[in-house]
């Protein structure tokens, strides 16, 4: 215990380590801000980088780009409606609304205060029961990872805006859209036209920057002349009140978000909006309604994916396996620094686990002193001009795009989609569904291939799993039970009572 | 006349080959990795990376651009000028590109810098599994064909490929369940939602020796130091040693039609740096052979490989193209 | 309620268009691996198509049931409202500036490129002359730069005229 103690407090007690911990926290939220810089890749860029220093050092700096990286993604899902990383795309759904209200002070201040509870109950579930969860996580099979993605799907019959057929139309596009390049099954190729630069697939960044950031910005065009919104900065941290209200919901998204986070196969963006949806159907009355600016549907997603942290440290932790793309880097660096990454990390190297679970704490800490200071400064940014800030988006999306992997043609993807997206918008179209269609399509086209395979193409042997495993069942009777409460027939049994 | 002629060309001669020897690397040097970051191919070109840019004394800026098993890298660093200023960090993938239709290029377009080591594949099993050896494995699935399942990565990937040969030399019939890469196909495996995988020693060796999976057989002529006790497959089948040494590999390649002053200095730097000992002790603690060739003798290597695999294949009916079309003799 | 909304101009038109990208999809889906079995690399794809198709059917019958955009009729006055509600000038040239950014981005290299296509956005849309415009595309241009380039190292596409 007193070695747990002393190995937690390594990266507290010496100045150095915690002015590493600092810099990396106050970096990741301004790559995490910034669409196209990720944390994937700035880990990845620091693995070369700190390829000389002790490896606690890179250690302590990798945890607070993450938990930083994590959480900026907020900023400008809440200021432009380009979500900075796939992980705040639900942030993006109610928090720029509150930008449009000149509420993006606030917003900002909700997000820090729930992304920091977020991220104390992922390292309490690291510390406390890592074991137990990354165990939890692998009893999830195939079959269970496509009943958790329809749940997610199901989405977008709230996401639909005015119409459930333009939802479902946006929806299944994404699906569609997703579905492009080199089946990572069969190896055969759907939709490539023989193109090589199809065959990885469109980068569903490219495809989140283009039908949020783009077409919103030719969306602005129609009001260019009139002054930019007036942001009111003189509340920015909410009042106790309003925390002990949300709480609840809080907590409740965090716990998801470890859960999702802890699965090998999810991260923080499918956490974010599950949780998302998880709060739309559970909030009985939200300050505002949902999409035009409910706290609410701030407090839920960035709650979810800053737990999801802690919770894809479990199974990298406990077992060596990635939890997420950024944890998948991190066991690269492990390893480069000459560590074996695996079951056997916590007994070779015993201090790992507990120096990790002090500086992701040290991390959050930070996060809540940088998250609230210099929230003037960005909102600053909507202020400007519009005829200047429009381009500015452009080309930012441009150069964010390309530099998810250095291939000149996302970027032209983004602009066809921002080009798309504003017809789509214009035509009463939510853009919301198609992201959600292409972050979920392929995991639920390789799960449930994955089931039906692993039961010799046998549709009955199939369908029976999706009751006999306890698991499994469980996740069926909690997708009916959605299913259910969307339908006709609920409503009716709700007004006859 | 025509001396002074003579002469001017052959100092001009001189110079620009003095100027390209001097000159070259004049700046930094971009680095294509064909797999996306914190795989296995992503992870040995950022360990050997920094050794390579100290001999060389310029930086190689590395960038990952996966997709279409690696036949994006490869067409875009075939696309760039050869200059020498690109290099391509590859696995084995494009060797098989063109029995699987995904694209006509294959290293023989390129000439190998460095192929740094190659991998030993071992088939491991649920820790619980009922087999101790390959050979009761193999007898199981005989019994009961189908009912087995066994972890893919797709086709052409690692467990594919040891499946086809394995199945070659005794033929058995399992269902293979392919998984996003050997990572997920092994959380798979120890969640036990399948029930063996070939896989490389480098990504189970810690599982391994956790004793969180059980190791069944090394696809090795002889046993290996980091496994002992651990049969090799020949031991059972001898029929398989005509396929051996086969595994992954990795290594850096640059286009034909570089300069060879340059593709000389590549060459030298990134020897020098594969003998690091700090590099050499982690490939092989991660159950690596260290290979460190280049230039004909990686070649003949190469060529090996893939007219060993790209038959297997042809002949498991998993290919969609005939070897033959791309100039591939039967070994 | 959103019944009683007005079709805004080209809104039938674009539905139609719809439609017809999600039949040749479906089409293109089909042709993957048709249907040979529950597990092919066809599925998903067909299902999602499938479900476009039907719904970009549905969303046609919708459109169908609103109020026609104009109240006296006639393609002309329709065509005007296109170019004043859904595609105003302003609009237009900000997209005719994107895609010759698009198409000159190949060329120019990105650094040029961009900085072209700011300067010229910046003062098409805020129009406070062209030193003002030109201040500000290159501080932030060197911004960008700095940021990706320096700290990041990602190598900004070169254009092939400058090679």
């Amino acid at each position: 215990m007193t070695d747990a103690l002393s190995y937690f407090a390594m990266g507290w007690l010496d100045p150095w380590l915690l002015m590493l911990t600092a810099a990396g926290t106050f970096a990741g939220i301004y790559i995490g801000a910034i669409p196209g810089l990720s944390v994937t890749m700035a880990v990845s860029v620091l693995i070369s980088f700190t390829f000389t220093w002790p490896v606690n050092d890179a250690l302590a700096l990798m945890a607070g780009i993450y938990m930083g990286g994590v959480y900026g993604g907020s900023r400008t899902a809440i200021l432009l409606n380009i979500p900075g990383a796939p992980s705040a795309i639900a942030t993006a759904l109610d928090g720029y609304p509150l930008a449009k209200r000149g509420e993006a002070g606030i917003a900002i201040g909700i997000s820090t205060v729930v992304s920091v509870i977020g991220g104390f109950v992922g390292i309490l579930a690291l510390a406390v029961a890592a074991p137990a969860i990354s165990d939890f996580a692998l009893m999830f099979a195939p079959r269970d990872y496509l009943l958790l993605a329809i749940m997610g799907i199901l989405l977008v019959g709230s996401l639909s805006g005015e119409s459930l057929a333009k939802g479902v139309f946006s929806g299944a596009l994404g699906v569609l859209i997703g579905m492009v390049g080199l089946d990572p099954m069969t190896a055969e190729q759907r939709f490539t036209f023989g193109s090589v630069n199809l065959l990885g697939g469109i980068p569903y960044v490219a495809a989140m920057i283009g039908f949020f950031g783009v077409s919103e910005a030719l969306v602005q065009l129609h009001t260019l002349h009139m002054p930019a919104i007036k942001q009111q900065v003189s509340r920015i941290v909410p009042s106790w009140k309003l925390v002990k209200r949300f709480l609840p919901l809080s907590l409740r998204s965090s716990a998801l978000g470890v859960i999702i986070g802890a699965l090998p196969g999810t991260g923080g963006d499918i956490a974010a909006l599950m949780a998302y949806d998880q709060a739309r159907r559970t909030v009985k009355n939200p300050t505002r309604p949902f999409g035009e600016g409910a706290y609410e549907g701030l407090v839920a997603p960035e709650s979810a994916n800053n737990a999801a942290v802690g919770g894809a440290y479990i199974p990298m932790l406990t077992l060596g396996i990635p939890g997420d793309a950024v944890t998948a880097v991190i066991i690269g660096a492990l390893f480069i620094h000459g560590l074996k990454p695996g079951p056997m990390l916590m007994i070779e190297t015993p201090h790992l686990f507990w120096y990790t679970v002090g500086n992701l704490t040290l991390a959050n800490i930070f996060l809540l002193i940088f998250g609230l200071t210099g929230i003037r400064f960005f909102t600053r940014i909507v202020e400007c001009p519009k005829g200047i800030l429009l381009p500015l988006i452009l080309v930012l999306s441009a150069v964010g795009t390309y530099a998810i992997q250095n291939n000149p043609v996302d970027i032209y993807w983004m602009l066809g989609f921002g080009l798309f997206g504003y017809f789509l918008k214009m035509y009463g179209f939510e853009v919301g569904p198609v992201i959600l269609g292409i972050i979920l399509g392929p995991l639920m086209d390789v799960s449930y291939r994955r089931a039906v395979i692993s039961v010799e193409d046998s549709f009955p042997a199939f369908l029976w799993d999706l009751v006999s495993n306890p698991l499994t069942a469980a996740l069926t009777l909690a997708l009916a039970a959605l299913l259910l409460a969307q339908t006709p027939v609920a409503s009716l049994w709700k007004r006859r009572r | 006349m025509k001396v002074r002629y003579l002469l001017g060309a052959v100092a001009a001669l001189a110079l620009t080959t003095a100027a390209a020897r001097a000159e070259y690397p004049e700046r930094e040097l971009q680095g294509v990795i064909m797999w996306g970051a914190g795989g296995a191919t992503d992870t040995v070109a950022r360990a050997v990376t920094p050794h390579v840019e100290e001999a060389l004394g310029k930086k190689i800026v590395l960038v990952n651009k996966a997709g279409g098993a690696g036949a994006i890298s490869t067409a875009f660093v075939n696309a760039a000028p050869a200059d020498g200023y690109t290099l391509l960090y590859g696995a084995e993938n494009p060797q098989v590109h063109g029995v699987l239709a995904l694209s006509e290029l294959d290293y023989s377009a390129f000439y190998p810098v460095n192929v740094l080591a190659r991998g030993i594949a071992v088939i491991v099993a649920g820790k619980d599994a009922p087999w101790n050896s390959v050979k009761e494995l193999v007898e199981d699935a005989q019994k009961r064909p189908g009912k087995i399942k066994m972890g893919s990565t797709g086709p052409g990937g690692l467990p594919h490929v040891v499946g086809a040969l394995l199945n070659s030399v005794e033929a058995y019939k399992v269902t293979a369940v392919p998984f996003d890469g050997e990572g997920p196909g092994l959380t798979a495996l120890q969640g036990g939602h399948v029930d063996f995988m070939p896989v490389g020693l480098s990504a189970a060796g810690e599982h391994i020796k956790a004793g969180r999976v059980k190791v069944l057989g090394v696809v090795n002529d002889k046993e290996v130091p980091s496994l002992p006790g651990v049969a090799p497959i020949t031991k059972d089948f001898p029929g398989f040693s005509k396929y051996l040494p086969w595994g992954p590999f990795y290594g850096i390649w640059v286009k034909k039609d570089v300069p060879d002053a340059a593709k000389k200095t590549l060459v030298d730097a990134f020897r020098k740096g594969a003998e690091n000992p700090q590099f050499t002790q982690l490939m092989v603690e991660r159950g690596n052979v260290m290979m460190n060739i280049s230039g004909a003798e990686a070649d003949a290597f190469l060529k090996k490989w893939q007219a060993v695999t790209t038959w297997v294949l042809h002949d498991a009916g998993a290919t969609k193209q005939s070897p033959e079309k791309f100039g591939i003799a039967r070994p | 309620m959103n019944v009683l909304r007005r079709r805004r101009a080209g809104e039938s038109v674009f539905g139609v268009l719809l439609l017809l990208f999600s039949v040749l999809a479906f089409v293109q889906a089909y042709r993957i691996s048709g249907f040979s079995s529950i597990s092919s690399a066809g599925v998903f794809p067909m299902a999602a198509a499938g479900a476009m198709v039907l719904s970009a059917a549905a969303v046609i019958a919708g459109n169908r049931r609103m109020r026609p955009p104009t109240d006296h009729g006639g393609a002309e006055s329709v065509a005007r409202r296109f170019f004043t509600d859904v595609a105003p000038p302003a609009v237009l040239a900000f997209i005719a500036l994107v895609v010759l950014y698009m198409l000159t981005l190949d060329w120019l290299g990105f650094v040029v490129g961009s900085g072209l296509f700011l300067f010229g956005g910046i003062t098409l849309l805020h129009r406070r002359g062209l030193v003002s415009g030109l201040l500000i595309s290159a501080a932030s241009l060197a911004a960008i730069y700095v940021v990706f380039r320096l700290v990041f190292s990602v190598v900004l596409p070169a254009g092939r005229l400058f090679q």
